[in-house]
């Protein structure tokens, strides 16, 4: 043991040579008592400023110590050994003195403990083995901290060292909220916590505490703190607006405002656009709290549910549009984020003016046909949209969730179509003009009560759910027609119809779900749910023709049908699950039984419909490190032929092409196989993803058409067939430039198959591939430059077997390059351009290219960037259409529609946070 | 008469005993790092936390062992900790392997991170420690605290015994005058609190530096590394780097 000291001191000598001005200190430590000399003691040298520990040694077998090379300067020397009282004396050092101490004896504690009997008042609550104080009820002086008021407390005492005792046994643990310690900064302690800020004082036996959790002790025996401090009482806005105009026809506007009191929140928008739909984006909705819920899957995993879209977004939008909405968003937790309420308010309006165009190539065996549809058409959607969620965690183990949504909404259309049919040479076989007018309505409510109880057993799970929901839909619509049939190139014969389409329909649903998730061993689990379903439907749909006094009496039988279904399911789930670190495994199937009872009212037969729906599944997933997983999915799905499929209902809005029922469809089933790969090295900072998925439907659902090419006129019939495949694969390489380093990615995406349809009794199958491949580059230098070039190309091909050699096979090309670039006073230039090219099919004329360039130059001001002045020019090349291009069987086509093109505008933009600890807004 | 003066004699013998303190040089310590993953996650994933928060755990706990004596140990993974499957946690950091020499005041760190494996040869972490008059029993222990801060900036908070002599600690902490038996990253939210300590019978053979798998590496040019990648991350990047160098 010697020999390792002076090892020691030798190596803190050479560790310590640098100091110039250097001093030693040396001293004998002994037991007062018994006047023995006590080896190993701790010797530790302090700076006597800031106590920072400088140098220390033990003592040898006689208990003497030496510290050479210290420092000069002034120092708190500490002598320690266990159950001994500690020694300190403050020493200064001079350079090269050797300091003796001398003799440093210790004196043996003396522990005492007292009891201390806890007066119970109505600020003190004792819960099994917890003592609670309600730190309110102790009245201590304004600024005082979290110590003084521990002293105030009853059976608590703090004695000048900071050491606290509580019912007589010492503390050895302070928690705050249930952690042990504080926050970032070291030097903030139990001194430097308000006492105003605490809610509750907790005072509990370490030890139980402890085995509570773990199950595990500590081999402690004494109490434990908890302080538990009071619920955020924050206050505080933020917000943010813009307006923009061209100071013609344009506006678009918006603005936000979210207000906190505590847990409160209270959040309101409105906007108005001539340019897009105006519904938030997800980056507004999140600043807003709409829900997103992260939800749980049993085979799958987390995943993440955005709230269900609708027609309102951006996406779906066609045609020229007059939007508004407005909403609001009221958040309450309260009681520990127990009670839980989230209510919301939407109104959406858009309005859109639409110019468009359908053309499309039938494709027939030997010949090929041509529709083609132009039309102009006005529209309307309202919607008025409540949701409210209300949760109550009644304890750690028990949840009820009730979720409520009610929408109404409101779809007016009107429609000038003009459509011809023409045989391959063009020539015309029939054209018709067709008006439209049309409003549908539609009132929804959906209620759901959850209720979710744990168990003491880890993982145990019961959640059982009931769900009540009424759809009710209104239609009603006239619908003009006028059609002129030709024979060689004369009119041969006119049909004009005018009908008034009058449909009632109204569903009620009543289910319940209970699922059991229970731990066979810790790493398998058996899952199994049942759920019953019932739904009662009623379908009015009636067709009237216009009588001689003008209004629309007479009834039309073949193109009217009512009904009333009603369904009943019973259902049940079984999935055995293993987990551990590397390895996740699920299989398992669903089994389900539906009645479907359908009384036709018109013919008043009454059919019974019984299905048997199986979903097995499986799925494998191997985490080969962290950040690289390889997983295998099936997914066997029962595809069930929906009612209108079903039965022998005849759809004649477009005459020309006439939808008709198959009452002989069977059941049909679809196994799903997919391989998903992911890695990314977090430190290199590439990636790579893939995916591949394959589909074998059993008896799909495909259609028999019927082409009268006399007329133009179509009829299609669902038929089941065998034989259909697709797959779909994608990938994508990446790797993360960072700052002013080159980043890239490379992506593929492919998908084809093979459907088989019928044309005129003739079966046909198509085959088609559809793949691009794209590439991005990147360099970025932040708050400075970006410039991104993403160049892409791709191949689309598509084979008919009724006619070969028609050729559909096309190139498109294009990619996107955008540049962003920081000049001085705050000033920022933008600009972008999208290219996209496709080869012209010889089935069409048009050019469907289109090269959409925007810019825009920015510039923040005030102190903290909160304002932003734009000016944004639009699709300067003024070439922006919407276009889709779809080969699909039997037929392919060319969709366009308006879309807003060039505008230059001006806008303003202001945003503001009076947030406490709010930083300024980026950017 | 016999029996009782050999009680005696026992009795003598065992109050001796009692009064007298041990001191010991050879150790296993097993300590349990527990991590408070709430908190933790609030600060790392501001934006996202109240979206998974019902699903973080509010503690996850994991075992290493701390095999040494004067002049060498090693801190390394321990006994396995029960998994959840359902937690949303991602361990970071338990599979590090942190070899000490107290002589040539050396440290050989392995140290996977992400996708590299590090190999971290440095000399002995340098920490400012303040000494606070607070005491605590660990292990049956009494512990000294200390509050020690690193790089000028990271904060940790220990509790050390003077009764064992390595100057040790979980991780790459030590340079106390005694064991660290108990450890605190405020930043992480993380504490490593010794749950056993063995003094007798210590198998020494395990204490050897870490096979040399690995891209070695100084603690400066691993953490200029991390801090590349990482810096562009927030306060994930920020507490990552301070779990990858303690």
């Amino acid at each position: 043991m010697r020999k390792l000291i002076a090892g020691f001191i030798l190596v803190l000598a050479i560790a310590t040579t640098s100091y110039s001005q250097t001093a030693s200190i040396k001293g004998t430590v002994t037991d007062t008592a018994e006047k023995k000399n006590l080896s190993n003691s701790v010797v530790t040298l302090l700076r006597k400023s800031d106590s920072v520990l400088v140098k220390f040694t033990r003592t040898n077998l006689k208990g003497e110590f030496e510290i050479t090379d210290a420092p000069a300067g002034s120092y708190l020397i500490m002598v320690t050994y266990p159950k001994f009282a500690d020694f300190a004396e403050e020493v200064d050092l001079k350079p090269s003195e050797t300091f003796n101490l001398g003799t440093v004896a210790l004196t043996e504690k003396a522990v005492l403990l007292k009891e201390v009997i806890v007066h119970s008042t109505g600020a003190i609550r004792i819960k099994g083995d917890t003592t609670e104080f309600v730190a309110d009820s102790f009245k201590v002086k304004e600024g005082a901290t979290v110590e003084d008021l521990l002293k105030r407390l009853p059976g608590l005492t703090v004695n000048s060292k900071g050491e606290i005792t509580a019912q007589g046994k010492r503390v050895d643990k302070v928690l705050v909220d249930g952690e042990e310690f504080f926050g970032d900064d070291p030097t903030m302690a139990t001194q430097n916590i308000a006492a105003r800020a605490v809610d509750k004082v907790q005072v509990y036996d370490t030890k139980s505490e402890q085995q509570n959790l773990t199950g595990i002790s500590t081999g402690t025996e004494g109490k434990t703190v908890n302080i538990k401090l009071k619920e955020d009482s924050k206050k505080g806005a933020f917000g943010k607006a813009h307006f923009a105009t061209n100071a013609k026809d344009l506006i678009d506007a918006k603005a936000l405002y979210n207000r906190f009191v505590g847990k409160k929140k209270l959040s309101v928008y409105g906007t108005k656009s001539d340019i897009s739909t105006g519904s938030l984006n997800w980056e507004d909705r999140q600043k807003l709290g709409v829900e997103n819920d992260f939800e749980y899957d049993e085979i799958g995993g987390y995943y993440f549910s955005f709230g269900s879209s609708d027609e309102f977004n951006d996406w779906s939008l066609r045609g020229l549009p007059d939007a508004y909405t407005a909403g609001g968003l009221f958040i309450n937790k309260w009681n520990g984020e127990k009670n839980n309420l989230n209510t919301s308010y939407r109104y959406n309006r858009l309005g859109t003016v639409n110019v468009g165009s359908t053309l499309t190539q039938n494709i027939l065996s030997n010949s090929v046909t041509y529709r083609n549809k132009y039309l102009n058409t006005t529209g309307l959607n309202q919607q008025h949209a409540v949701t409210g969620k209300y949760e109550w965690k009644v304890d750690s183990l028990t949840s009820f969730k009730l979720t409520t949504s009610g929408i109404y909404k409101k779809n007016q259309l009107s429609s000038d179509t003009y459509s011809e049919f023409l045989d391959e040479m063009r020539q015309p076989i029939n054209n018709s003009v067709q008006n439209r007018d049309n409003t549908t309505e539609r009132t929804q409510l959906d209620n759901q009560l959850t209720y979710k109880q744990l168990f003491k057993k880890k993982n145990r799970q019961l959640i059982a759910s009931l769900r009540f929901g009424i759809i009710d839909d209104d239609q009603k619509g006239i619908i003009l027609t006028n059609t002129n049939f030709y024979k060689n190139n004369v009119v041969d014969s006119t049909e004009i119809a005018d009908q008034q389409k009058i449909f009632q329909g109204s569903s009620k649903t009543l289910g319940s779900k209970v699922t059991f998730s229970e731990p066979l061993t810790s790493k398998w689990a058996l899952v199994i749910d049942y759920a019953f379903n019932q739904n009662a439907s009623i379908s009015h749909r009636n067709t009237y023709n216009k009588s001689i006094n003008g209004k629309y009496e007479n009834l039309d039988p073949l193109f009217s049908n009512n009904f009333d279904l009603d369904a009943f399911s019973h259902s049940s789930t079984v999935v055995l699950k293993y987990t551990d670190k590397k390895l996740r495994a699920a299989f398992g199937s669903g089994i389900s039984t539906i009645k479907l009872k359908l009384f036709n009212i018109d013919s008043s037969l009454r059919t019974t419909y019984n299905f048997l729906k199986l979903t097995p599944q499986a799925s494998i997933g191997y985490t080969f490190k962290p950040q690289t997983n390889l997983s295998f999915n099936y997914r066997g799905t029962t595809r069930q032929p929906t009612i209108e499929q079903l039965q022998p209902i005849r759809d004649n809005t477009d005459r020309l092409n006439v939808f008709e029922g198959n009452p002989n469809l069977k059941v049909g089933f679809n196994h799903n196989f997919s391989i998903f790969f992911n890695t990314y090295k977090m430190l290199s900072q590439k990636g790579f993803f893939g995916n591949i998925s394959y589909n074998i439907p059993v008896n799909a659902i495909s259609f028999y058409n019927l082409l009268d090419v006399t007329t133009g006129k179509q009829v299609y019939t669902p038929v089941n067939v065998n034989g259909n495949r697709n797959w779909n694969v994608w990938m994508n390489y990446f790797k993360d430039g960072g700052e002013k380093k080159l980043g890239y990615s490379m992506y593929s995406n492919a998908s084809g198959g093979r459907n088989i349809n019928f044309v005129n009794g003739k079966r046909n199958t198509t085959k088609y591939v559809n793949s691009d491949l794209n590439l991005s580059l990147r360099y970025s230098v932040p708050d400075k430059k970006t410039l991104e070039i993403g160049p892409r190309i791709g191949y689309n091909t598509s084979t008919s077997s009724l006619n070969k050699d028609l050729n559909s096979n096309y190139w498109n090309y294009g990619g996107r390059i955008y540049g962003m670039i920081m000049l001085p006073y705050k000033i920022e230039l933008n600009s972008s351009c999208e290219f996209d090219l496709r080869q012209q099919l010889n089935a069409f004329q048009g050019n469907p290219n289109k090269t959409i360039w925007n810019a825009s130059v920015s510039k923040k001001f005030f102190k903290d960037n909160s304002g932003r002045i734009y000016f944004i020019a639009n699709d300067l090349l003024n070439q922006n259409i919407g276009f889709n291009r779809t080969i699909n069987s039997n037929f392919i086509s060319e969709d366009r529609y308006s879309k807003i093109s060039r505008y230059f505008l001006l806008k303003f933009e202001w945003s503001f946070n009076k947030m406490p600890g709010a930083t300024t807004p980026k950017k | 008469m016999k029996k009782i003066f050999i009680c005696i004699a026992l009795l003598i013998f065992f109050s001796q005993l009692q009064a007298q303190t041990n001191f010991f040089g050879t150790v296993k310590i097993e300590f349990q790092k527990t991590v408070y993953a709430r908190q933790l996650y609030k600060e790392m994933f501001q934006q996202w936390y109240d979206m998974f928060k019902d699903r973080v755990p509010a503690q996850v706990v994991s075992y290493f062992d701390f095999i040494g004596d004067t002049a060498k140990s090693i801190f390394k993974p321990g006994k396995e900790a029960p998994f959840d499957p359902k937690s949303f946690y991602n361990a970071v950091a338990d599979k590090n392997v942190v070899y000490t020499d107290y002589k040539s005041q050396k440290i050989t760190a392995q140290k996977p991170v992400y996708e590299e494996t590090f190999l971290v040869e440095d000399s002995l972490l340098k920490i400012k420690w303040k000494l606070v008059p607070d005491t605590r029993v660990i292990a049956g222990y009494e512990c000294r605290k200390a509050v020690g801060i690193i790089d000028d900036s990271i904060g940790v908070i220990a509790f050390y015994t003077d009764e064992i002599l390595i100057k040790g600690g979980p991780e790459s902490i030590g340079g106390l005058p005694g064991m660290i038996l108990g450890l605190s990253v405020p930043r992480l939210h993380t504490t490593w609190i010794a749950t056993g300590v063995q003094v007798n019978g210590i198998n020494m053979n395990p204490v050897t530096p870490p096979s040399s798998k690995g891209k070695k590496v100084t603690r400066g040019s691993m953490v200029g590394q991390l801090e590349k990648v990482l810096k562009n991350w927030g306060a994930y990047g920020q507490k990552m780097i301070v779990n990858f160098l303690i």
